[in-house]
């Protein structure tokens, strides 16, 4: 092992070029596995998705070098998948292209040129205060992520509400389960999943719906798998969704609807279960009611059951087409009623519809019908894409309606509790909500709003029917900053860019799907002038307080001055956060401090309100007498649950009334296919990660579209041809893959690739969910053509044009 | 100097199209530092490797296919590597990023698929 | 300090007198070849530029056909221009 890292590249060198000509060389391999050996090793969540997976991340010479899962994590049991395994590519100076400089053109058509921080953060105070002194607080916006840390989503979110005076603080969870907290909060009455993942050791039914858990979550799917081979017979799994996926491999019952029936579908279920008697009498009785419309008026089960007996298997057999027959329809609402312990799995596929809201009641309505909650491996449990959507927006209040621990900014109480807790004048934050993401981005199309700061995401190419959305941004009187790590189909748009610290460049807390938080520690420098965004925005606060002559934007700040950016900063905002604002909430993180987080190996699930529970791991079944604490001190009777959700005054489950709805916009002879969109595992979101790291990027260079055999055969398309995927609002050329996947009558596309005849959602609609504002990514009507043969393609990934 | 930087980097990338294409002309199996592996043009090598070992080396695709493995998805290359750094045996760091635990106790003579064989990945052989 | 990998061609006729020929420019090592007249060398210069002139100077060589690039390292380089 005494090889000096220079012999090392010297041999990858001759070893690279002997193995193009086949020659064989005289020294051993051993050798190469070395840029492997690391000094330290420290603990941290993986960046790449929702499902919290915990990691170490290898450090040699301040470099990082390698990640590997931690066995003792929750979460992942040691497991990661490729991205996991390879985000420290992308790390410090790893890799060439991350952003290493503020970047700053007046005028959008202009080049960028490098400037220096005081000068870049000089300008984005002055273009925020003079759109506020001259068009008013409500002409600034904040567009976050699910990605950014905690600490970061509270800062920024503070310094608009307390200091600007305005609620348009979003982020893309909005495109991503907004539906679910909709759902969560109408059904339960809380936002968030009851159990854990420790339900998928206990499940004996899996009810899983639109979702691709196999490369969306392959780590979880991993537990769920296992549980299936470990237990062929008697433990079931059903999938439900139009287009057979990885996912179905391990499925015993495959639904096969289309697109938008799935409402419909969910209703079958439940007339099963009522019609067979398979509810459970004794939990709806003591913890449900029924409820119906926009003003929630509460009905009987007579009701209930009348509404229901619309929805016969045979009906709706017919309504959902593809392989549906009413026996299939019986079996699932068979087994997800009897078995032991039943968990529904869901993602984007129920979220990103029109009626995305009402499909998440629909599956928790079977929960509560059939008694399948809080006992063990019975759950209703949404997984979420990103790995900070949770803990750092829907907690951190990162959305135009919440305020941070699950408060709405419409209620006066909660909001001056807020400004009472900052320290800030009564009636500081507006009591309206901004607007949320399509409206914000239709408000920069219309020139409402002069200036906007677009934090760790990519609109510009993840808003649906984005060319539209595109034109707005590239308003010259629309003042756009963005920060970001590397350059991305935003930037592009960009008037400043603003370089960041990647994870494990600085300190801070995610919280996984299960209401879980961990915190990642800072382990290498970020390269270059790359800042953490946590003193970023202290330092435009303080400059903002100075343009705008307000001494109340220093005071949101104040508590955090003069500390050290790296960690005593994001702790201190975190502490005020969980220490302040989460107190007595249901999100009570009080006793999950820096000091307990760091202990762990993974982190600690909320309710935690006092340290010694949080040191146990918190909580791991909400609601359940003796597992929740707050399920005891909220406790107003004898039951062993205590649904004490902060939205539902009479403490009870809400059962929904609600009908099957299409989606927005439906074939016709002029577009006659469904369009759906998903993820493939190597690649996640809008590829500026995982496209920049050489392995995942040649697993999947390009987006595909899959074709049903049967469609592909009737317009005489082959594997590799290049082919048009057109709608009302663009079109895309890609490769065809034929593939029983997508049913008949749909094709499916990756949306990933940054390629301009590749992206996707130039091709999407924009149509979105009443309730949850959230978009219906996953149907519209398109049609398709063969171009051409096959054509040889490049990967794309946006560059900085110099 | 970065373009300069640049310029190397896309002259690997067309010295490497260029001689796969010359090599595989003048030399049918030609060999990688890890074995024996055809040399691949550009865009073979944008293609997933279980596309083509389908058809090259059924039986391991099959077996890997049927795996905990295949249905969890972790692909060829999580444990083989990329072409350029192909390997027919693999790594067992590879292994330990995901199975730490167990590469930590495993005995210390023995290779992780003398017990868990390789693309079958039973519990114990 | 840049590193590259090559496969160098050269006349299969006359490797011997090639080898040499290569041997005598300082910063090129050569690792290995074939019958076929194929050349594993690694060069090292202190710059890409001063690489660049390197390879210029190979192909004068006249037994040498081709010169290829097959792995280029330049990290140190990169970093160097961070700051
Ligand atoms: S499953 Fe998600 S969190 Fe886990 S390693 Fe893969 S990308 Fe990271």
């Amino acid at each position: 092992m005494g090889l000096s890292r220079r012999e090392f590249i010297k041999r990858t060198a001759a070893l690279t070029a002997a193995s193009y000509v086949g020659i064989s060389l005289p020294f051993s391999k051993e050798n190469e596995a070395q840029a492997a050996d690391a000094d330290s090793w420290h603990k941290g969540t993986c960046r790449l998705c929702g499902s919290g997976c915990r990691l170490e991340l290898g450090v040699k010479n301040g470099k990082a070098v390698a990640l590997r899962g931690i066995p003792q994590s929750r979460t992942n049991k040691g497991y990661l998948c490729m991205k996991g395994m390879l985000f420290y590519k992308l790390m410090g100076n790893n890799h060439p292209e991350r952003l290493k400089k503020p970047l700053y053109r007046a005028r959008k058509d202009q080049p960028f040129k490098e400037i220096s921080w005081d000068e870049a953060l000089d300008i984005a105070a002055k273009e925020f205060a003079k759109a506020v002194k001259k068009y008013g607080n409500n002409s600034v916006a904040y567009y976050g992520s699910g990605q950014a840390l905690t600490e970061e989503t509270y800062i920024f979110q503070k310094v608009m509400r307390g200091g600007l005076r305005t609620n348009n603080v979003e982020g893309n969870p909005r495109l991503c389960m907004a539906s679910a907290v909709g759902g969560y909060i109408t059904s339960f009455g809380a936002d968030e999943p009851i159990g854990s993942y420790t339900n998928f050791e206990r499940a004996n039914c899996f009810f899983i719906i639109g979702s691709n858990t196999a490369e969306a979550h392959p780590v979880l799917f991993r537990r769920i798998m296992r549980r299936k081979l470990d237990n062929r017979d008697s433990v079931k799994v059903i999938n439900a969704d139009p287009r057979v996926s990885p996912t179905s491999r391990i499925a015993d019952l495959h639904l096969q609807f289309n697109p938008g029936t799935d409402l419909a579908l969910l209703n079958a279920m439940a007339y099963v279960i009522l019609e067979e008697k398979l509810y459970d009498e004794d939990f709806l009785k003591n913890y449900a009611v029924f409820r119906m419309g926009k003003e929630k008026k509460q009905v009987d089960f007579a009701k209930y059951k009348a509404f229901v007996k619309e929805y016969t298997p045979d009906k709706v057999a017919r309504i959902c087409g593809g392989n549906i027959t009413p026996e299939k329809i019986r079996q699932a609402a068979r087994w997800f009623a009897k078995s032991e312990g039943t968990m529904s799995i869901w993602t984007m596929g129920i979220n990103q519809r029109k009626r995305g809201v009402w499909a998440n009641n629909l599956i928790h309505n079977l929960h509560i019908l059939t008694g399948q909650l809080c006992k063990p491996g019975a759950d209703s449990f949404s997984l979420t894409g990103q790995p900070n959507a949770c803990g750092g927006v829907r907690e951190g209040g990162g959305l135009c309606h919440i305020l941070p621990a699950h408060r709405l900014v419409k209620k006066d109480k909660l909001r001056h509790e807020v400004e009472r807790l900052w320290g800030i004048p009564e009636g500081r934050i507006p009591p309206k909500p901004g607007y949320h993401t399509i409206a914000m981005f239709e408000a920069v199309n219309q020139g409402k709003i002069k200036a906007i700061w677009i934090n760790c995401t990519s609109p510009a190419q993840s808003l649906p029917n984005c060319d539209k959305y595109r034109k707005g941004m590239r308003r010259e009187d629309v003042f756009m900053v963005v920060t970001d790590i590397f350059p991305t189909k935003t930037t592009e748009l960009a008037n400043l860019i603003l370089p960041t610290a990647f994870i494990f460049e600085k300190t801070g807390v995610y919280g996984c799907t299960e209401r879980r938080s961990q915190l990642t520690v800072k382990a290498v420098d970020a390269p270059g002038e790359a800042k953490p965004e946590v003193w970023i925005v202290r330092e435009w606060a303080l400059r903002l307080a100075k343009e705008l002559n307000d001494p109340v934007i220093k005071k949101c700040v104040e508590p955090f001055l003069g500390k050290e950016p790296d960690y005593e900063l994001p702790k201190a905002i975190w502490d005020e956060y969980t220490q302040k604002l989460t107190k007595g909430r249901d999100n009570d993180l009080r006793g999950a401090t820096y000091e307990v987080l760091e202990k762990l190996p993974d982190g600690v699930q909320w309710p935690a309100p006092t340290k010694e529970w949080a040191l146990k791991g918190g909580t791991d079944i909400k609601f359940v007498r003796g597992l929740d604490p707050l399920a005891d001190k909220h406790a107003k009777n004898d039951l062993p649950y205590q649904f004490y959700g902060p939205a539902h005054p009479d403490k009870k489950l809400w059962i929904w009334l609600r009908p099957q709805k299409g989606p927005e916009e439906m074939p016709d002879s002029q577009y006659p296919f469904y369009l759906s969109t998903g993820r493939i595992i190597d690649h996640w979101h809008t590829s500026s990660m995982t496209g920049r790291i050489k392995e995942l990027m040649r697993a999947n260079p390009y987006a595909y579209v899959e074709i049903n055999p049967k469609d592909a055969k009737k317009l005489g398309i082959k594997p590799g041809d290049m082919v048009e995927v057109a709608s009302r609002r663009g079109k895309n050329i890609l490769p065809a893959k034929i593939y029983v996947g997508p049913c008949e009558g749909m094709v499916f596309v990756y949306w990933h690739d940054q390629a301009e005849d590749r992206m996707i959602n130039r091709v999407t609609k924009d149509a979105f969910d009443p309730g949850s504002k959230e978009p219906e990514f996953k149907i519209c009507a398109c049609r398709i053509r063969k171009v051409s043969g096959p054509r040889p393609l490049e990967p794309f990934i946006v560059n900085m044009k110099a | 100097m970065k373009g300069k930087i640049l310029k190397l980097c896309m002259l690997v990338i067309t010295i490497a199209m260029a001689s796969a294409c010359t090599a595989g002309a003048s030399k049918k199996a030609t060999t990688t530092k890890a074995g024996t592996h055809p040399e691949l043009s550009a865009q073979e090598k944008l293609t997933p490797c279980a596309e083509c070992h389908k058809d090259a080396t059924p039986e391991v695709y099959k077996e890997w296919f049927d795996s905990v493995h295949g249905i969890a998805k972790v692909k060829c290359y999580q444990c083989h590597g990329t072409y350029e750094e192909l390997k027919t045996s693999p790594d067992e760091t590879h292994c330990a990023a995901c199975h730490n635990a167990q590469y930590q106790k495993r005995p210390s003579d023995k290779k992780c698929w003398d017990c868990h064989p390789a693309h079958r990945f039973f519990i114990h052989k | 300090m840049p590193v590259g990998g090559f496969v160098i061609n050269v006349d299969p006729e006359k490797i011997d007198e090639s080898i040499k020929r290569l041997k005598s420019l300082s910063g090129v090592e050569i690792h290995g070849l074939d019958d076929k007249g194929n050349v594993v060398a690694v060069l090292e210069s202190s710059t890409s530029q001063e690489m660049e002139g390197m390879v210029k100077e190979i192909m004068k060589i006249e037994t040498v056909f081709s010169v290829g690039l097959t792995y280029f390292n330049a990290e140190d380089e990169i970093e160097g221009n961070v700051h």
